[in-house]
């Protein structure tokens, strides 16, 4: 009884606390919402050399290297007949992964195919669930409202449209030195950039945009591509391994069936791009609309509206990571087989 | 709820205590180094880095200690 009475208050707090009481003047817990934009963000002003800038997603998926490396170095350093803690974890790990392909590939290609599909699984899951901790999405610098108004003027040169200063909006952060945060209570803490440039902010706030240092690596389309990509070379390198440059380009290019056969190989040409496409935005999709829920949902119910959606990305990370991991090995042990051998 | 599972509940919160001044620590002290060096933004993101990975390791010590302390007080509950 006394446990529903502390959760009912503390909802009514966050409820009270968050955007949806601060339009009843309530609002004291919550902060604007964040700023969402697809594209990765530099985590410097100027490019580091040329024009290559390092984006938030690099560095989150450099972190999730170090992390699986060091998993991997801490649990194999002193290894022992009777596995125990890390090693014990990893070893499950990698005996229910190669069970698994072998019952989808067979026992002579699971071995082959057990590192690419172990290596997607891991790097996903990881870069996944870190995108999860604090620090991912709310630390980093903030781009002045000048740089801010300068790239819009810059987008809207490049797309020939006229620059409309009311659409851009500002948020107004406290401290106007090199620390600056949103106290609590700040919802309403939002300005346009036309009001910026009529009215200025007071003394002791900066307006800007928070650019975060960490964002999760699957929430830009480039990082998911490039899984993508790397999955599906494999997947055609060990296809004409296995069955010489005429076996597979005969699957796409089939003169021997007649023109059905013919229409249907282009096909499945052209579904070999689409599995690209497709395992792409699956992924993108799920971790950035995931991340996009989390927002939201701190912003309208602070404190606790975002601890279900946290268990909810937990599990989503995971399954994404199994999906993408399956279907390239599905897709392997597809690729794998002749024509023939199918048909028989 | 009864005091033993208060006593949880104040070890689980006192974590995600843990883990928030390990990351907002972090942070601060590599924006402090950043201050003082003008290397702006990068010991920041080491710190915040170093924070973060500090705050896991801890944290999944500290609950397998709570893991492990409430499963031997279930134990004790269920010889009683």
């Amino acid at each position: 009884m006394t446990a529903l009475v502390v959760a009912a208050i503390i909802f009514i707090v966050s409820l009270a606390g968050g955007a949806l009481g601060n339009e009843f003047g309530g609002g004291f817990l919550s902060s604007p919402i964040s700023h969402i934009q697809l594209p990765a963000e530099s985590v410097t002003e100027d490019a580091l050399f040329l024009d290559f800038k390092v984006t938030n997603t690099m560095i989150a998926t450099w972190f999730a290297i170090i992390v699986l490396v060091s998993i991997s170095f801490f649990g194999t350093r002193k290894m022992t007949e009777v596995p125990r803690g890390i090693q014990n974890l990893i070893e499950v790990v990698i005996e229910f992964f190669l069970n698994l392909c072998e019952s989808i590939a067979g026992p002579e290609k699971a071995r082959r195919f057990l590192p690419l599909v172990m290596t997607i699984f891991l790097f996903i899951v990881a870069a996944n669930w870190l995108g999860i901790l604090p620090g991912f999405g709310t630390i980093g610098r903030i781009e002045t409202a000048e740089d801010v108004i300068h790239h819009a003027e810059e987008k809207a040169e490049e797309d020939g449209k006229e620059l409309n200063l009311a659409e851009i909006k500002l948020q107004v952060f406290e401290g106007d030195s090199s620390f600056s945060f949103f106290p609590f209570g700040s919802v309403d803490d939002e300005i346009t950039a036309e009001e910026y440039e009529h009215d200025g902010v007071e003394d002791g706030q900066r307006a800007g945009l928070l650019v975060p240092f960490l964002r999760s690596a699957n929430t830009e389309v480039n990082t998911t591509l490039a899984i993508a990509l790397v999955a599906m070379f494999i997947v055609h390198f060990w296809a004409f391994r296995a069955l010489g440059f005429f076996g597979h380009v005969g699957k796409f290019l089939n003169f021997k069936s007649g023109p059905i056969g013919l229409f249907v190989g282009i096909l499945e040409g052209i579904s070999e791009i689409a599995r690209v496409i497709s395992f792409t935005f699956r992924l993108f999709g799920n971790i950035f609309a995931g991340e996009v829920l989390l927002v939201a949902m701190a912003f309208l119910l602070p404190l606790i509206g975002i601890i279900p959606f946290l268990g909810l990305e937990l599990f989503v990370g995971l399954i994404q990571a199994f999906i993408f991991s399956i279907l390239t090995l599905v897709f392997a042990a597809m690729a794998t087989v002749s024509h023939d051998a199918e048909e028989h | 709820m009864n005091a033993r599972g208060m006593g949880t509940v104040l070890r689980l919160v006192g974590i995600g205590w843990y883990v928030a001044i390990c990351i907002g620590g972090g942070a601060a002290g590599g924006l402090y180094v950043d201050r003082w060096l003008d290397l702006s933004p990068w010991f920041t993101m080491l710190g915040l880095s170093m924070g973060i990975a500090l705050a896991v390791v801890g944290m999944y010590r500290m609950l397998l200690a709570v893991m492990a302390d409430t499963s031997d007080s279930m134990d004790e509950e269920t010889r009683e």
